[in-house]
């Protein structure tokens, strides 16, 4: 008891928005590195350590070789066919070592550069064909290479022993095959599903004007990790992350597409777009799923949509239409319930500013009350909805099926 | 660049608030809290690579802002001594209407707290750490921080005049 009116007492005391803002862009500004920063750093010691060897196995060579030899036939190195410098060697033997080394050093291999290469390629692939079938390859890379004669797709030289995923990355990261079409109230996406050993999730993406929407540019809709799911329902009057949409409007038309993510360093691949207009009517956006009896008119339902995101699952929904009477927004929970509400269903917290419409909950967050002993647990599926709360009721929000990463 | 900015927002949305609680139990005072939070976000900045998960991160926020909440309270001190209004100023802001509302005696029972009291009662009630949590991060013994826990909850006991019979 104590415990929550405590936290509640806390509740009002935030940081305004601006002052976010301007933090997030002294931390930008601070911050240099880009993002995929372990691997940048396992990159740079790797080079290091293998050009520093190589100053060391020069030396060796001059006088005997033997331990050049042997140490560098573990990298592909034939000593019978080199007879050139010690330095080219080095780099040639080096060419199959970046499967563990994505983000080569520029002066030591100045030609690799498979983590920026593919990402450029098939953006440009939806606009030719938007209808394409789904063995679009990540081959454009090709082209954005700098020297013809390294193979973007970096095909691992035998003795180099390459790990089965990275195999799999290289011959695997296809843009996904999107198709679109308008339901009654609603547009339901849909695309081939992507086989491939490091696909992290789909980013179905919307835009109002750009013809090729992609993530991140265009922000996003919904992020789905779960990598069987091959389509995702969007309803009139719902909030989309970014971009150029808003809020999805009846009688708009919209170009849907989904971006798949690859691998460890966010590689993404963007599929066709489809351009489809929203049903319904402009005037009147309310959504229809999130309808609730208890509410009386002047209690409008929010929407909802909920993705998996970094260590924790990102609940986002409409903004409240009628804001007369608001009290809070409950973000709430269900393992077994698939329309959970507040009181009934517990809640993880609540929101009592109406402009607030999202909520992150990371994967060790508590529960109070509810289905499922008062914690999230990772790799849980769970049931996220809103439950707007007013002074005249309360009105529940569609649920969102996501599971816990 | 894209993801790291993304990242960065994602933080300081998810745990801008949480920083700025704890500051402002250390320091009472909206300003001093919000330098606090900038300061120890910027840190979050330069460190970020040797934090491994997302329980990392916060435990780190909590221990770098308990710090720089030391440093500051200590500069901030000094700068109150010189001037004897600006200490009550300061007193007057943690309890101003437009930071504080409902329920406000709680608030004020807690903030009429020495600072001892304050950051282990937050740490414990807010936070839900555990007293060996608390003594970790405070660099006191386990023993001082559940003293000064039950020392926190009897005055606030006294304040809140059994308002609140759980305490």
């Amino acid at each position: 008891m104590f415990d929550s009116a405590y936290k509640e007492a806390f509740e009002d005391m935030k940081l305004s928005d601006s002052f976010k803002t301007g933090l997030v862009d002294k931390m930008k500004n601070q911050s240099k590195k880009p993002a995929p920063r372990k691997r940048l750093i396992l990159a740079v010691v790797a080079a290091v350590i293998l050009v520093s060897t190589s100053v060391v196995f020069a030396t060796n060579y001059a006088t005997d070789g033997q331990l050049f030899k042997s140490v560098m036939s573990g990298f592909g190195y034939d000593p019978q066919k080199t007879k050139s410098s010690v330095t080219v060697d080095v780099t040639q033997a080096l060419t199959p070592a970046p499967t563990e080394v994505p983000t080569g050093i520029p002066t030591v291999t100045p030609t690799e550069t498979p983590t920026a290469t593919p990402t450029e390629g098939p953006t440009a692939t939806p606009t030719e064909n938007p209808t394409a079938t789904p063995a679009q390859t990540a081959a454009p890379a090709v082209t954005a290479a700098p020297t013809p004669k390294e193979t973007a797709a970096p095909t691992p030289k035998p003795t180099a022993a390459p790990t089965p995923k990275e195999t799999t990355s290289a011959a695997g990261r296809i843009a996904p095959s999107v198709s679109a079409a308008a339901g009654t109230n609603s547009v339901t996406v849909s695309w081939g599903k992507i086989n491939s050993a490091d696909l992290v999730g789909y980013k179905v993406v919307a835009s109002r004007n750009c013809s090729t929407p992609k993530y991140s540019e265009n922000g996003y809709y919904a992020w789905i990790t779960d990598t069987n799911t091959t389509s995702c329902t969007i309803s009139s009057g719902a909030g989309y992350n970014g971009g150029d949409v808003g809020t999805f409007s009846g009688g708009t038309s919209y170009y849907f597409s989904v971006t798949a993510i690859y691998g460890d360093e966010w590689q993404k691949v963007a599929g066709n777009a489809v351009k489809v207009a929203m049903p319904g009517s402009a005037s009147t956006p309310a959504p229809t799923e999130p309808s609730s009896t208890e509410a009386p008119a002047t209690c409008p339902a929010v929407s909802v949509s909920a993705s998996a995101g970094s260590a924790g699952v990102s609940v986002s929904w409409s903004k409240t239409s009628d804001p007369t009477g608001f009290v809070f927004y409950k973000v709430v929970a269900s393992v077994g319930n698939s329309a959970p509400s507040y009181p009934d269903d517990g809640y993880v917290t609540y929101i009592t500013d109406p402009n607030i419409t999202s909520y992150f909950i990371g994967n060790t967050s508590g529960y109070n009350g509810g289905d499922f002993g008062g914690a999230f647990t990772s790799g849980t599926a769970y049931y996220f909805s809103i439950t707007a709360c007013y002074d005249g009721g309360n009105a529940r929000g569609n649920a969102v099926l996501v599971t816990m990463p | 660049m894209e993801d790291q900015n993304e990242y960065l927002t994602y933080l300081v949305e998810t745990y801008g608030d949480m920083v700025y609680r704890l500051a402002l139990t250390r320091v009472k005072n909206p300003h001093d809290a919000e330098d606090i939070v900038q300061q120890v976000f910027l840190k979050l900045v330069k460190n970020i690579d040797r934090l491994e998960s997302e329980e990392h991160v916060k435990a780190w926020l909590i221990k770098v802002t308990v710090n720089e909440g030391k440093s500051l309270f200590s500069s901030a001190w000094r700068r109150h001594t010189a001037s004897l209004e600006d200490s009550t100023e300061a007193e007057e802001l943690a309890v101003a209407p437009q930071d504080i509302r409902e329920p406000n005696d709680l608030l004020t029972a807690v903030f009429r707290l020495p600072e001892k009291y304050r950051i282990v009662i937050h740490l414990f009630y807010y936070h839900d750490l555990s007293t060996q949590e608390i003594a970790k991060c405070l660099g006191r013994s386990d023993h001082t921080v559940r003293s000064q826990l039950s020392r926190g909850r009897e005055k606030m006991r006294k304040d809140l005049k059994e308002v609140f019979e759980d305490v």
